[in-house]
């Protein structure tokens, strides 16, 4: 039970209470003068009555001291709360509280976390509104709810409360709002949701939710300050899947959340090896930090880069794992065995790290990086998109190629002739269309030669357009600008080849200068695909979908030197799968068998949260702005007794004591 | 006789008082054969008593026929009927000039009571003195019984203002020397002294014989004290600033002047001193009824 008043802006109207005091000390001191004919029996009077009145004149100050407060106090109009349901009539109140776990809610803001904060405030909440039923969802990646719908129990709630930790996870907060609306909906009375976030911008900005008018919602802020930041925000390799000995460019983009330049120092952490750099960072900006290396095992490799701890440490550091490989698998697709496909041989022969295959039906396709289909017919176009998702596709058309398979495959244009194949005894010349690309960098220099030097008697005399296109790149043209070599900008490229490598139709392959090129074009055009294969985003669950020879009882889950996470298997008529119970947070998983490493899998800090920045819930288009004290005033102004008329009768009974008391007895005097 | 240029002597008063006798139960002091009688044996018929001769007595007052019939020497004395001499003590002190709820401050109204006193005294052919006193005698009229020394003390009366502190019982001791005959004291005051103060004072003029009446002169307000919150009360004879509150003191000031003036009223019956209140609201001849009982 307390007391609030309905007007607390007028709080300060409480210090006329001194009035009566000061008055009653101003007035002693500075009384009007009265010219009386004797003051010597006056003298004796207050002798006499001197014991009796001070305390007397005290009982009336303070008679009137009290009448002032009661009055004053009425002005104020307060109320008492109580939250006794015989006292406090009204319907059933439901409330959800939508709070914020979120990984923005880890941010200290001042001594505690804001996500201490936001807890402090719905304990609050649940303890003064003491609603009839209540719930909380907590707005995360995928929003979770402590009930199925509002429920009674607010013990429960409590303890829910009191075992909450913020995760690292973005937060779906309309997400959490739609599934607290949708439970209100089923419940009778008054319906209420506390949203309590820090309304970080990434995550808030735009939001929109349909709110009925019958659902009440109540945003409450609990960010107060924005913590200087700086944060490992990307992570990626070049070339994404490397192979032994060759050198890996790993790219960490760093982010200043902060206005101020920050200096600080980053660190490559790969397998027990460790690099650093320092950097500097202006005030909201970006800087990206290379690595290099290369690696001399294949199989999966964790890297890590971080920098150095800062206010919010939970971005301070991003993983990735690296799949090297101990080679490139080439497979020539043919019908019939080509010079080309010969070429090939020689050039595998060549370099240790390139394997090459031929088959003749697609069907046989076994895995490989790079598929060369020679002499292309234009068909299996369907199975060639689908190869393609994580295989190099290189399409060298025949004469028998449609011009609408090449337009399909490689979403080009159509061109207003047909195209043919042409014969130079002479031959034409290529040269490089695009020196800035990757594929040329060895050759920037000139030492290696020109990669385009020979001479190309046949060709596809493909339209010019097509070199043009937006996501197409021209490596490689005639001299006369046909298109010679195409590479489409997709994940995985696909490369539309128009230059004869079989010596009989040039002398490309002769040349010292192909056999890098062709290294360096195989190593820079295979897919990027694998390298999220082992990324699992923030709050999902983990899982791997077993080997057939593994036995899943067999297999832990365990995130870096932490003790094993619980796991459940779902297995059906196709495959094992491990599936971690609890979803994931940032760090480097390992499925174990034993104590032997079988797969590796990462889960990064979620970008978009490390922007701690906050915005003005008021800018948010539903639901109303309070702080929680306001929160706990409107309630009490809708439930609460009014006093005033108490402490009115009070300051009148008090008015009539004090004039009782400052009142002697009438005595009359006989003559 | 009546004047009516004088302020304290109005012709209606004037008009009221010519049925007034005054002194007329009491016995008084005189040197003329008067309407009252004198308890001095003198040259009246009215037998007193015989007494011895003493050496030093006058020897034609021996009564010649007694000593020849018991060979003594008695003296026969005879009661003397003389006029009456009133002396008015008018208090002028500062405090007199106090009022508040009457148009008349206390002096005006002992004033106006003197006066009339005056009037009545002479009128009735007796005589009449005036002092006029704060902390001492500041004017001394002798008595006398004509108009001219009753236009003295009117003008007397006139010029009089409300002067410094009172000492009634100092004024009354310098004024014995000056009263040569008994006769009657009026004291006309606010008596603000104590009682036994002002009463042992009055011891040597009860001894001589004089017959004394005090009349005490109160404004309302000195009765009950006006309430008027919390004052800074300036004493009018000192000067003296006092801080009291009103309110708190309004009973006990009440009951104060009640105990003073019974005081007052219980000496003076004990003495057999005529003693009367009168607050200046009340009219003034009230005090002649009083005297005249």
């Amino acid at each position: 039970m307390s007391f609030i008043t309905t007007y607390p802006a007028l709080l300060w109207i409480l210090a006329l209470v001194t009035v009566p005091i000061l008055v009653h000390l101003f007035a002693r001191s500075r009384p009007p003068s009265y010219a009386f004919s004797d003051t010597a029996f006056l003298k004796i009077l207050l002798k006499k009555t001197a014991r009796l009145r001070k305390p007397q004149d005290w009982l009336t100050l303070l008679l009137r001291t009290l009448a002032c407060l009661a009055l004053l106090l009425a002005i104020l109009h307060p109320l008492l709360v109580a939250r006794d349901p015989n006292v406090v009539a009204g319907a059933q109140n439901n409330i959800i509280l939508v709070i914020d776990q979120s990984a923005s809610m880890s941010a200290r803001d001042g001594a505690t976390t804001r996500f201490d904060k936001a807890i402090s405030e719905a304990s609050k909440l649940l303890n003064d509104l003491k609603p009839d039923k209540a719930n909380i969802i907590w707005a995360r990646a995928s929003a979770k709810s402590e009930y199925p719908e509002p429920a009674p129990n607010l013990q429960f709630l409590h303890e829910a409360l009191q075992n909450a930790e913020s995760v690292n996870e973005t937060s779906a907060g309309p997400s959490a709002l739609s599934i607290a609306i949708g439970q209100l909906q089923k419940t009778q009375g008054s319906r209420e949701i506390f949203l309590i976030s820090d309304f970080q911008k990434n995550s808030w900005n735009g939001a929109q939710t349909a709110l009925p008018d019958s659902i009440k919602l109540t945003k409450i802020k609990v960010a107060s300050q924005t913590p200087n930041n700086v944060a490992v925000t990307e992570l990626s390799c070049s070339p994404s899947s490397p192979i032994i000995g060759q050198d890996t460019l790993i790219r960490a983009k760093l982010s200043n959340f902060s206005d101020q330049n920050q200096h600080l120092s980053s660190y490559l952490n790969i397998a027990g090896s460790r690099q650093s750099k320092s950097i500097d960072i202006p005030a909201h900006g970006q800087v990206e930090v290379l690595f290099t290396a290369s690696f001399s095992k294949s199989g999966q490799l964790p890297i890590t880069v971080s920098i150095d701890e800062d206010t919010y440490p939970a971005d301070d550091s991003r993983h990735l794992i690296l799949d090297i490989d101990s080679g490139l698998q080439i497979t020539s697709l043919e019908r019939n065995p080509s010079a080309s496909s010969e070429t090939l041989d020689r050039v595998a022969s060549a370099l240790p790290w390139l394997k090459h295959s031929s088959v003749k039906n697609i069907s046989k396709i076994g895995p490989a990086d790079i598929l060369f289909i020679h002499d292309w017919d234009g068909s299996n176009i369907k199975q060639l998109e689908q190869i393609s998702q994580n295989t190099t596709l290189i399409v060298d058309p025949s004469i028998s190629c449609g011009n609408a398979a090449i337009e399909e495959l490689f979403s080009l244009k159509s061109p207003s002739s047909v195209i043919n194949r042409s014969s130079n005894s002479d031959g034409w010349e290529a040269t490089i269309s695009d020196p800035s690309s990757p594929v040329f960098q060895l050759f920037a220099s000139g030492e290696y030669g020109n990669p385009a030097a020979g001479v190309f008697h046949k060709r596809m005399d493909l339209p010019i357009s097509w070199s043009n296109a937006e996501h197409i790149t021209s490596f490689i043209s005639y001299t006369d600008n046909t298109p010679a070599i195409l590479s489409s900008n997709t994940a995985t490229p696909r490369l539309l080849w128009n230059l004869p490598i079989s010596p009989t139709d040039s002398s490309w392959a002769l040349q010292e200068p192909f056999l890098p090129f062709i290294a360096e074009l195989l190593l820079h055009i295979r897919p990027d695909s694998k390298l999220n294969e082992q990324e699992f985003l923030s709050g999902s669950p983990l899982f791997w979908s077993l080997p057939d020879e593994i036995d899943a009882s067999s297999v832990t889950l365990q995130k870096d030197a932490d003790a094993p996470s619980p796991t459940q298997v779902n297995r059906d008529d196709l495959s094992t799968v491990l599936l971690s119970e609890e979803p994931a947070a940032p760090g480097i998983f390992s499925w174990k068998i034993g104590n032997h490493v079988s797969h590796l899998n990462y889960v990064n800090f979620p970008s978009p949260e490390s922007d701690l920045q906050t915005l003005t819930p008021d800018s948010l288009t539903f639901g109303q702005t309070l702080a929680s004290e306001d929160v706990l005033r409107n309630d009490a102004l809708s439930q609460g007794v009014p006093l005033w008329p108490y402490f009115l009768a009070a300051g009148i009974l008090l008015l009539f004591a004090e004039s009782f008391a400052s009142t002697p007895q009438k005595i009359t005097i006989a003559d | 006789m009546a004047d009516s240029q004088h302020t304290y002597l109005k012709p209606e008063d004037i008009l009221k008082l010519r049925n007034y006798e005054f002194g007329a139960k009491s016995l008084v002091e005189g040197y003329l054969a008067g309407r009252h009688k004198s308890n001095q044996r003198g040259s009246s018929t009215e037998f007193h008593e015989y007494r011895q001769y003493c050496p030093g007595d006058d020897i034609s007052m021996v009564d010649w026929r007694v000593f020849a019939r018991s060979d003594r020497h008695y003296l026969k004395t005879f009661e003397e009927e003389t006029n009456l001499e009133c002396h008015v003590f008018v208090d002028s002190s500062a405090s007199m000039g106090f009022k508040e709820k009457s148009k008349l401050s206390k002096l005006e109204y002992a004033s106006f009571f003197a006066a009339c006193l005056s009037w009545l005294v002479i009128h009735k052919g007796d005589r009449v003195g005036l002092q006029i006193f704060d902390k001492d005698i500041r004017h001394h009229l002798p008595a006398g019984s004509t108009r001219k020394h009753l236009l003295n003390i009117l003008d007397l009366l006139e010029k009089n203002k409300a002067g410094s502190q009172t000492s009634l019982a100092t004024s009354l001791k310098r004024a014995a020397p000056l009263l040569k005959r008994k006769g009657t004291i009026v004291v006309v005051s606010d008596f603000f002294d104590s009682p036994e103060e002002i009463f042992r004072s009055l011891h040597p003029y009860l001894h001589r014989g004089f017959r004394v009446q005090l009349c005490h002169i109160l404004d309302p307000a000195e009765l009950k004290l006006t309430d008027r919150g919390l004052t800074r009360f300036v004493d009018m004879e000192t000067s003296e600033n006092l801080i009291a509150h009103t309110t708190n003191l309004q009973s006990e000031w009440i009951q104060a002047m009640e105990t003073h003036c019974r005081s007052l009223r219980r000496l003076a019956a004990s003495k057999q001193i005529g003693y009367t209140l009168s607050p200046t609201t009340e009219s003034y001849h009230k005090l002649f009824d009083q005297l005249v009982k």
